[in-house]
């Protein structure tokens, strides 16, 4: 790897961002104060091994997250800014036609008013309703549970995000010069959160938005690992699917809602 | 009956070639709206990431619907050998390639990236509703080709009956999978409705008569040809039937919504509080798209009075556009809800009824791909002889059939 | 064995006769390079990931193997990533400028041989064209380089400074 741990120059829309270089921090093993002391022994415990480069992902993994949105402050964009520069999501012409991977969405109770924010992203579902409607293939669920646009063979249908419960999908609406090297992306083809495949890859275990979550409301783990923070967390505190009625299995989970 | 002089149009009347002009115009046109979008990307259009498939998706399933109710003539002529409609079955076979053809280059003109129409082809999802179409689309023009041809060629003509009824079944396949791309759709409340397959099927079979009548009244009076009451009635009275049973659907699949308390709120918005989304449905479609035709159609007036049937048609066309803005963006911009109980909202429309304005590029490319379709059908009388030289009452004998 | 991945067998198998036959049919030159008959932009490595002849031959193919491998498996060797070609290849030049493959007649390496035998790729309208060490900066401490940024376009160095808007700083 030849990038290197020094700061950006390029402010708002640099790449490498400080998110990524704390990352190497991180994983190498200082761990911050910041990373939020909930998150951490979860990661120290299972820090997951990193997958040799040619070896191909299988299904002994489902990669998922879980989300604690009674820790979700009101207002906190964190985790959306910090996908944003991960992915080089700049701003372009209005919130409706730029990319979401995550956005922050608030709801409130009609009888008790009762508010909670969450983040929503793609729920990476075991049954993807887009994966079942994409002509070409080019929506596809990955061995290890994560849910990808091939943007190769994507030819801009749409039909994904008529399909997706959760809206998660955004359409890339103009030409893009402004790309990182970890995230291509360009005119024409659907796209969405890809569980920041390329980190899980690497055996980063962690995602972008998990790692910027400075009170921990976003867990990253393996669910088919029993052992697991995630799974654990589940079986014992439980957590709820959106939109469950449709039988998605997905791979985020929310509490407190 | 048995003497009909089929022969082809006149090829270089001004009015040809000014019809050509105005085809040529709205091609260029299309194309202009194409390349544009092409170029800028979609953020020049009204789409966007909530409100996903918009006018030229409106344009093309129209087109496309009315593609197979086109054949319906052709259909009734061989699969049901009814011998008074044989004469005006050539036309309806061209018609239908031809408002095909129309409705496909839009859908494709509007993907993000038409210039993969290679991967299109070669990369199949087999569990895609929308691939099985790329699929019966490919076999409809294959199969009315095949039965163009044994139409026009007197030495296949014995296959004619096979070809015919394999083109019915194989175009009622197609508009139910048409329909069923918003009938598969779990996650929206207006679309996950079995019924919208059957509907669809009926649609088509009112919009693509309307068509066809049209198109067959301009022939005849721009071509002096004489086009006798018998026709006229015939059909119109089968586009009353049409009408009156989508009216029909129409009503079942908003008394089901209706009776789910799920689905009231989308029902209040499409019916009540959508502002333009409501009265596209109330006068778009139901009134002026549906009522009103069907009074044209059956009301006594005047003999001869062929105006009626003429407005007739434009507002079964125009209802029918209406009548899939409504189902298409209506659909769209009513909000999914996320959290049975809790109201939504984001920077992302949700919870909040989501704005659609089409721009002028969509129009452009939609109107585009109705020339298209038009241009084929005015090709193809020139080309093949499609028509007979009359059809006047003397010649087609109703009672004999 | 997919029955999905038959056409994209049958296409590839078509792409690969097309490019081997327009290869033999020699209509393109080869890479632009100096007196010395060095390629520039000069690659960063000593070694291309395969032999000359063979990388030249069949690049397009690793890529599009290494593509699916990447995208569908997850696997993530380095031999045959696009990124890790452009790391090596797409290097600055003497005015210390990173060309970009989509300029007018681009000195971009990937964009040489392709303008020349007009070849198109959209790769790169989703893949950047400039190395991920064009994004970190690695030569100027971070203050430094916030600095630069705000200093008056003539006295910025021109080379180092890249932004990540994708225009190249013709002007800085
Ligand atoms: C020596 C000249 C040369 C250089 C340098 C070169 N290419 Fe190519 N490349 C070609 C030729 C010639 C073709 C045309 C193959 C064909 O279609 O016949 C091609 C085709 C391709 C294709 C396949 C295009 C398609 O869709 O069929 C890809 C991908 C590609 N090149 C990527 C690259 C990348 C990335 C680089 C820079 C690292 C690069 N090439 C540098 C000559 C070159
Ligand atoms: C470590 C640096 C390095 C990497 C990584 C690398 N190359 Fe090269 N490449 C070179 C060098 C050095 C040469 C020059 C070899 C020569 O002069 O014979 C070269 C030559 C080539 C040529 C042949 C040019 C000619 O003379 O016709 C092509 C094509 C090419 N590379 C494409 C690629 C592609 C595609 C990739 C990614 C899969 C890649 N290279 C990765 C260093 C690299
Ligand atoms: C519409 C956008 C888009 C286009 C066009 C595109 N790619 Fe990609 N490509 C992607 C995305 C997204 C990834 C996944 C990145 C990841 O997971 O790290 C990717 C990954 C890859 C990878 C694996 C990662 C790497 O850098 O090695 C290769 C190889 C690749 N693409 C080759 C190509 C080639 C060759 C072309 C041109 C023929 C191309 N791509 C065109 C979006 C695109």
């Amino acid at each position: 790897m030849s990038r290197n741990d020094v700061d950006s120059a390029t402010g708002q829309n640099s790449s490498v961002n400080r998110i990524d270089q704390y990352r190497r921090h991180f994983v190498g093993g200082s761990i911050a104060a910041a990373a939020g002391l909930a998150l951490a022994p979860g990661l120290i415990l299972n820090s997951v091994q990193a997958k040799p480069d040619d070896q191909a992902v299988s299904n002994k993994n489902r990669w998922g997250l879980l989300i604690d949105t009674s820790k979700c402050a009101e207002g906190c964009t964190d985790c959306v800014t910090a996908c944003n520069k991960k992915h080089g999501l700049n701003p372009v012409h209005g919130e409706l036609t730029d990319a979401q991977w995550i956005r922050h969405v608030t709801l409130k109770n009609k009888q008790t008013g009762h508010q909670i924010d969450m983040p929503m992203m793609c729920q990476h579902c075991e049954f993807p309703p887009c994966v079942d409607v994409c002509p070409t293939g080019a929506s596809f669920k990955r061995k290890d549970g994560i849910v990808l646009v091939d943007k190769h063979i994507c030819i801009g249908c749409r039909y994904c995000m008529m399909a997706c419960p959760y809206k998660a999908r955004s359409f890339v609406h103009e030409a893009h010069t402004d790309q990182v090297p970890d995230a291509p992306r360009g005119k024409g083809t659907v796209e969405s959160c890809t569980l920041c495949v390329d980190m899980i890859d690497r055996g980063d275990g962690t995602t972008a938005c998990a790692e910027a979550c400075t009170s921990g409301a976003i867990l990253f783990g393996d669910l088919n690992d029993s052992n697991s923070e995630i799974s654990r967390r589940l079986s014992s505190e439980g957590g709820r699917q959106l939109r469950a009625e449709l039988s998605l299995n997905t791979g985020v989970r929310y509490q407190g809602l | 009956m048995k003497n009909l002089r089929y022969t082809t149009i006149e090829g270089n009347s001004p009015r040809f070639l000014g019809l050509l002009a105005i085809y040529g115009f709205f091609l260029l046109l299309g194309f202009y709206a194409f390349v544009t979008m092409e170029h800028e990307g979609h953020w020049i259009t009204g789409m966007t990431n909530q409100v996903i498939w918009g006018l030229p998706h409106v344009f093309a399933i129209f087109l496309i619907v009315a593609a197979s109710g086109a054949l319906n003539v052709a259909s009734i002529a061989s699969a049901f050998n009814k011998s008074f409609y044989k004469p005006l079955a050539k036309l309806s076979a061209v018609l239908a390639i031809a408002l095909l053809a129309g409705g496909l280059i839009v859908l494709l003109l509007d993907l993000g990236r038409p210039d993969r129409l290679i991967v299109a082809i070669t990369y199949y999802n087999f569990k895609s509703i929308f691939a099985w179409n790329i699929i019966l689309y490919s076999g409809f023009f294959a199969i009315v080709g095949v039965y163009l041809w044994t139409m026009l060629d007197w030495q296949v003509e014995k296959y004619k009956r096979i070809a015919g009824t394999a083109a019915f079944i194989w175009r009622l396949i197609l508009t139910t999978g048409t329909g069923s791309i918003f009938g598969f759709l779990v996650a929206r409340q207006g679309y996950d409705e079995a019924i919208l397959a059957p509907m669809f099927v009926i649609m088509s079979f009112s919009y693509g008569l309307a068509i066809y009548l049209l198109v067959l009244m301009a022939t005849y009076k721009w071509t002096g040809r004489e086009l006798g009451d018998a026709v006229i009635n015939r059909l119109q009275n089968l586009l009353g039937v049409f009408v009156a049973a989508t009216l029909y659907f129409a009503a079942v699949y908003h008394l089901t919504n209706l009776y789910i308390t799920e689905h009231h709120g989308f029902e209040a918005y499409i019916l009540r509080d959508g502002g333009l989304i409501t009265n596209m449905f109330w006068y778009g479609q139901i009134v002026f798209g549906s009522l009103l035709p069907l009074a044209l159609v059956y009301c006594p007036r005047p003999a001869k009075s062929r105006l009626a049937v003429v407005v007739a048609s434009i507002l079964v066309i125009l209802g029918g556009m209406a009548a899939l803005y409504v189902i298409l963006i209506g659909g769209q911009t009513y909000p999914m809800t996320l959290v049975p109980g809790y109201e939504a909202s984001s920077s992302f429309s949700d919870g909040v009824i989501a704005s659609y304005s089409p721009s002028k590029w969509e129009l452009m490319l939609g109107l585009g791909g109705v020339a298209v379709a038009l241009l084929i059908v005015t090709f193809g009388m020139k080309l093949f002889s499609l028509l007979p030289e009359s059809l006047s009452d003397k010649v087609t004998n109703p009672h004999k059939s | 064995m997919n029955i999905r991945r038959l056409p994209r067998l049958l296409l590839t198998a078509t792409l690969l006769l097309w490019s081997i036959g327009s290869y033999a049919a020699g209509n393109y030159s080869g890479p632009d390079r100096d007196e010395n008959g060095n390629i520039v932009p000069t690659p960063k490595g000593e070694k291309c990931v395969e032999p000359t002849d063979v990388i030249r031959a069949n690049h397009m193919k690793f890529l599009l193997h290494q593509r699916d491998q990447t995208m569908h498996k997850g696997i993530r060797t380095k031999q045959h990533s696009l990124k890790e070609c452009i790391n090596c290849h797409a290097t600055p030049d003497e005015n210390g400028k990173i060309a970009r493959v989509f300029d007018e007649d681009s000195k971009h390496f990937c964009a040489s041989c392709h303008q020349a035998a007009s070849v198109k790729l959209d790769c790169f309208e989703c893949h950047t064209d400039r190395p991920e060490d064009a994004f970190s900066l690695q030569k100027l401490p971070a203050d430094h380089a916030m600095s630069e940024r705000l200093a008056p376009a003539a006295s910025r160095k021109p080379h180092v400074v890249l932004n990540s808007q994708g225009q190249q700083d013709e002007q800085k």
